[in-house]
């Protein structure tokens, strides 16, 4: 059977149980619990519901709820090594690019002084005419024994080159025909790919003349455009491998 | 490192300080969570953002009971949740019976063969308690999951929900009174010593 009792002593009996109840009211409830079989009867009802309640089982959490940087979108603590790794990989790509035009423009600039000197070695022995035995006995002296063949070989290179005369016996020089003017001489110079039989200006200089070859400064700006490329490649992978992980 | 510390280490942004209280409170939020959606899935869901707003809104907490400032979250989370459910109802995966009605929740006819004894008793009890507190309005649900589940005062229970004190004490008597009613239906599975004796 179920006690019908008023709200209002339901209340009463409920703070009563929880101790939640002013000491005045206590006094009257504790008196009338004594007296009225009913309201005891619901107020011991009401003990043994919350006693029911409170031993209910608690439910432990299934999972751990502990949170990630990107659940709650906060930026990720990077390590101090994220930002000079980065920044050594820009730095090093920086200075790849000016050695790398440095580079070019020094390996431009020796071309050319290798040509002009070729030019202007050829255009000796042209305005030179043909060269008399005095001037270019010098040179075949100065030549090394070994190199005789070479010179035999840049003598027949020189074949191609349409001639009336006799070869010279200069080393790699050109045939000129009396006919030619000077700007025709030079045009034959200058506009003569190696490409097209002729021999380099190297070759057609001759062991005479100093070709220039790649000095030390050139080679050690191959070195450092090979290490500034290691550098920025290494960092910079290095930094997008952190940077990866820090995003999960 | 105690509580306070730690709530301050959280604030300036360590996520491994709150950690720590998540870890320390997560069984008190998911608890809370459960009595009041009735669903293990929701109840996670709940809890897991109840931390990451508990996270977010650290700044807001005026000190006293952590405890109560994150029951007061997971309690708004659990409303928001059972408003979403009621703008967009979701199928019940429950089995129905020919006039639609759900029948008996399956969660009765678990097959408890291979569990002791006590702790079939107590998981059935755990429902039946669980089964009543789902019959309840929201409101009184969690008042009692406040009081009578986490064992907090009216005085406590008023500040998580923000209402009076004397709402707390009318909301608790009348779910307790209906409680009554429903556990009565279950007279079998309470011990001894909780048999109402009516």
């Amino acid at each position: 059977m179920t006690t019908r009792i008023s709200n209002r002593d339901l209340e009463a009996l409920s703070a009563y149980l929880d101790g939640e109840i002013p000491t005045d009211q206590k006094r009257t409830l504790e008196a009338r619990l004594k007296s009225e079989e009913q309201l005891n009867q619901a107020f011991n009802e009401l003990r043994q519901t919350r006693m029911i309640l409170r031993s209910t089982p608690r439910v432990r959490a299934p999972r751990n709820f502990t949170l990630t940087p990107r659940m709650v979108g906060a930026r990720p603590v990077r390590p101090w090594t994220f930002p000079v790794l980065s920044m050594a990989s820009v730095m090093a790509t920086f200075l790849f690019i000016l050695v790398f035009l440095g580079d070019r423009y020094i390996t431009q600039q020796q071309q050319t002084v290798s040509l002009m000197a070729a030019q202007s070695a050829a255009t000796e022995t042209f305005t030179l005419g043909a060269p008399s035995e005095g001037a270019v006995q010098p040179m075949i002296e100065s030549v090394p024994p070994e190199t005789e063949s070479d010179i035999e070989g840049s003598k027949s290179k020189t074949a191609p080159l349409p001639t009336t005369e006799e070869p010279t016996t200069g080393p790699g020089a050109l045939q000129v025909t009396p006919e030619m003017t000077p700007s025709n001489r030079e045009m034959q110079l200058g506009a003569a790919p190696p490409e097209a039989g002729y021999p380099s200006p190297a070759e057609a200089v001759g062991p005479g003349v100093e070709i220039q070859r790649p000095g030390a400064g050139v080679i050690y700006l191959r070195l450092a455009e090979i290490i500034l490329v290691l550098i920025a490649l290494g960092s910079g992978t290095a930094a997008i491998i952190m940077y990866r992980k820090q995003r999960f | 490192m105690d509580e306070i510390s730690l709530i301050e280490s959280a604030r300036k942004g360590d996520l491994d300080a709150f950690n720590r209280l998540v870890l320390a409170y997560q069984d008190v939020v998911y608890n809370h969570a459960y009595r009041v959606l009735g669903d293990p899935q929701l109840a996670d869901d709940a809890a897991q953002d109840t931390f990451i707003a508990a996270f977010n809104n650290l700044r807001k907490f005026r000190g006293g009971s952590f405890k109560a400032w994150l029951l007061r979250i997971v309690t708004n989370t659990c409303y928001d949740e059972l408003r979403r459910q009621k703008r967009r109802p979701i199928t019940s995966l429950e089995p129905v019976d020919d006039s639609g009605d759900e029948i008996e929740s399956p969660h009765w006819l678990m097959d408890h063969a291979d569990l002791p004894e006590d702790q079939v008793e107590r998981d059935e009890l755990g429902r039946a308690i669980q089964h009543c507190l789902d019959e309840l309005p929201v409101d009184f649900r969690v008042v009692v999951a406040l009081v009578d589940i986490q064992g907090m005062d009216y005085a406590e229970a008023a500040a998580v929900i923000g209402a009076p004190l004397g709402t707390v004490k009318s909301r608790l008597a009348r779910a307790r009174l209906r409680l009554r009613d429903c556990l009565q239906g279950f007279w079998e599975l309470l011990p001894a010593s909780m048999r109402l004796e009516i």
